[in-house]
């Protein structure tokens, strides 16, 4: 016999454990499970649940929820989880129809809709921009509301959630007050943030700064001319120092619109990525709620012409913002 | 059970969309328009635009609507231009499906909306993973008919495709024969060319939009061209051609399923990758391999 065939049946043996191993039931873990989706919500509620539940995100380290697509071992972690909690506001659109059918046989909390109408951003009046984690403040309101939620479906988590919360929350609302203070540094004429796509909507509501995309926020829209020469002048009239890229979109309009600017005498820098959908690598500052919300607040500051820190608020940030090496 | 209710419906999905696919694709690629399946997936951007528009909402039956009506106005299009511009069907596909998808593009930029996660894939395309039928926890409750309600309806929806489909074909067999294989005989006959083109082409155009929203575009495109074109290498014989094409694509849905889900790991994958993917890798695979081996043997012979 050829000794290929003893491989082939080694695989189809391994092959046979794994597909019985993945069809097993999953024993229940003691502890309640929490799935949720994006990282800015998993990394802090699994602080405040520490103890009391496990708390597991889908959109690890650096995945775009823009790209993400559904495979059968997110589903089966969904299936077995005791709670869902996603952002809403149609972020994980690709996942809706999974959602509505695994809220029959458990909850699924949808944590940005759980904020008063007011406070969401409605570009075109209708459709929410769903990037409500780029406000610090209002995200300490949405991860507390989220928590209170499911201490209603845990009782017994009510003591080590309410501590907890006040800290992490505390810890949000200072780097809120950081940011205010930092912005309030940048010349006013210059407080214009200029990003690859529209994801800071909330954050310049917050902070009070103007923000202007230079491609919109579909994947399928590219920039207008006119659009750029639009931006260019506004650049090059108030000053701004600065125009922000996005791991996540593509610089090459954001670079027509430097060397536009630049032509016309502006001296204005490419700034340093910001996280807009994903957060930084798990294990790293930057990989934490707090550290995303610091990275952008002081990349943004400094690239504008402001003071702060280099390394941030909490002096922990890895990389200093480009512009200043 | 987790493999009934997440596995057997998604198995069983993927099956039955690649079945409608190649019984489709069978029609393309004998009047060489393999690239339809592709230009459908563009042609449809205006459509799911203005579904929005109407609803408001990046996931509703507005934008399945308007991606239909869309694939339709494409179809007669590419029917129109074909016929009065005398040119070939890939010429008429490629000008439709470039014009209509900067429709598309324009119509964003238009009506301005930013602010929005409006991505395609997102509004219009299901995907395989989502179909999941929580009723089941043993064998026997598969034929419990209290359990069929909960079925996702994605698959009752692309089984009446596939039979609606089947039926027709099997009607009007003789007449798409004659139409693929002696169109200006058949025009000879009485049958309009250009009707029984403008028909079979709405009917590709809902049958792909329809799989497109169940289990999205990777899936049905390779599944229009790929069991069909192996099919094309076996046999010369239309009847045989069908038969071996659905086979073809119900053995790639099983076996890509499996690989992308059990097989993935082994070769290094943190976890199971996109079924979708895993069945168009395998179907591809299959078709290459087919080609090698026709080649072989035809130096052989």
């Amino acid at each position: 016999m050829h000794p290929g065939i003893f491989t082939v049946l080694r695989l189809a043996r391994l092959f046979l454990i794994g597909f019985f191993a993945a069809t097993s039931p999953v024993f229940a873990a003691e502890r309640p499970v929490i799935l949720t989706t994006i990282a800015q919500i998993g990394e802090p509620l699994g602080r405040i649940f520490s103890g009391c539940a496990r708390v597991e995100t889908l959109l690890g380290t650096g995945i775009d929820p823009h790209l993400y697509r559904l495979n059968r071992t997110d589903v089966a972690k969904a299936l077995e989880a005791d709670v869902i909690v996603a952002n809403g506001l149609n972020l994980e659109a690709q996942m809706q129809s999974l959602f509505e059918r695994l809220s029959a046989t458990r909850p699924v909390i949808f944590a940005a809709e759980l904020l008063s109408e007011i406070h969401i951003i409605r570009p075109d009046g209708r459709s929410a921009d769903p990037h409500i984690w780029m406000d610090p403040n209002l995200w300490g309101a949405v991860l507390g509301k989220t928590s209170d939620e499911l201490v209603k479906i845990w009782p017994r988590c009510k003591p080590t959630v309410a501590n907890n919360k006040a800290i992490v929350i505390a810890e949000i609302e200072a780097v809120n007050q950081y940011g205010k203070s930092r912005v309030a540094s940048i010349p006013e004429q210059a407080r214009i943030l200029i990003t690859a796509h529209d994801a800071f909507g909330y954050f310049g509501r917050r902070y009070d700064l103007t923000v202007l995309s230079v491609q919109g926020l579909s994947t399928e829209s590219e920039a207008g001319i006119a659009h750029i020469r639009d931006l260019v002048s506004i650049i090059a009239d108030r000053k701004v120092g600065a125009v922000f890229v996005e791991t996540s979109a593509p610089e090459r309009s954001v670079d027509a619109v430097i060397e536009g600017a630049r032509a016309l005498g502006a001296a204005v820098e490419k700034g340093s990525p910001l996280f807009s959908d994903a957060m930084g690598s798990s294990n790293t500052y930057e990989g934490t709620y707090v550290g995303m919300i610091d990275h952008n607040i002081t990349t943004i500051v400094r690239g504008l012409g402001g003071e702060a820190p280099m390394t941030g608020m909490q002096k922990r940030l890895a990389v200093p913002p480009r512009g200043e090496s | 059970m987790t493999f009934l209710q997440i596995d057997l419906p998604a198995m069983t999905l993927a099956i039955l969309a690649g079945l409608t696919a190649a019984l489709v694709g069978n029609l393309l690629i004998l009047r060489r328009q393999a690239l339809m399946g592709d230009a459908l997936s563009h042609m449809v951007l205006p459509g799911i635009v203005g579904g929005y528009v109407i609803s408001g909402h990046p996931k509703s039956w507005a934008i399945v609507g308007g991606a239909l009506l869309a694939g339709l106005l494409g179809a007669g299009l590419i029917s129109l231009i074909q016929r009065l511009g005398r040119l070939d069907a890939a010429t008429a596909m490629g000008v439709v499906l470039t014009t209509m998808f900067a429709a598309g593009v324009l119509l964003i930029e238009v009506i301005n909306i930013s602010g929005i996660h409006l991505d395609i894939e997102h509004a219009l395309y299901g995907s395989l993973e989502s179909v999941i039928w929580l009723y089941p926890v043993g064998w026997k409750d598969i034929f419990n008919p209290a359990g069929w309600a909960d079925l996702p309806r994605e698959i009752p929806f692309i089984a009446g495709t596939f039979f609606t489909l089947a039926t027709a074909f099997f009607i009007t067999a003789k007449e798409i024969r004659l139409v693929t294989f002696d169109p200006s005989f058949s025009a000879t006959l009485g049958i309009p060319f250009w009707l029984t083109e403008l028909l079979i082409n709405c009917a590709v155009a809902i049958a792909v939009v329809a799989a497109f929203d169940a289990v999205g575009s990777i899936l049905v495109i390779s599944m229009l061209i790929c069991p069909t074109a192996t099919a094309r290498l076996i046999t010369n014989r239309f009847n045989l051609q069908i038969g071996v094409s659905l086979f073809i694509a119900a053995f790639s849905a099983l076996l890509g399923y499996v690989f992308a889900v059990w097989g993935a790991p082994y070769l290094g994958s943190p976890g199971a990758v996109n079924a979708a993917g895993g069945i168009a890798c395998v179907a591809g695979t299959i078709l290459v391999s087919t080609s090698i081996l026709h080649v072989l043997l035809q130096k052989r012979a």
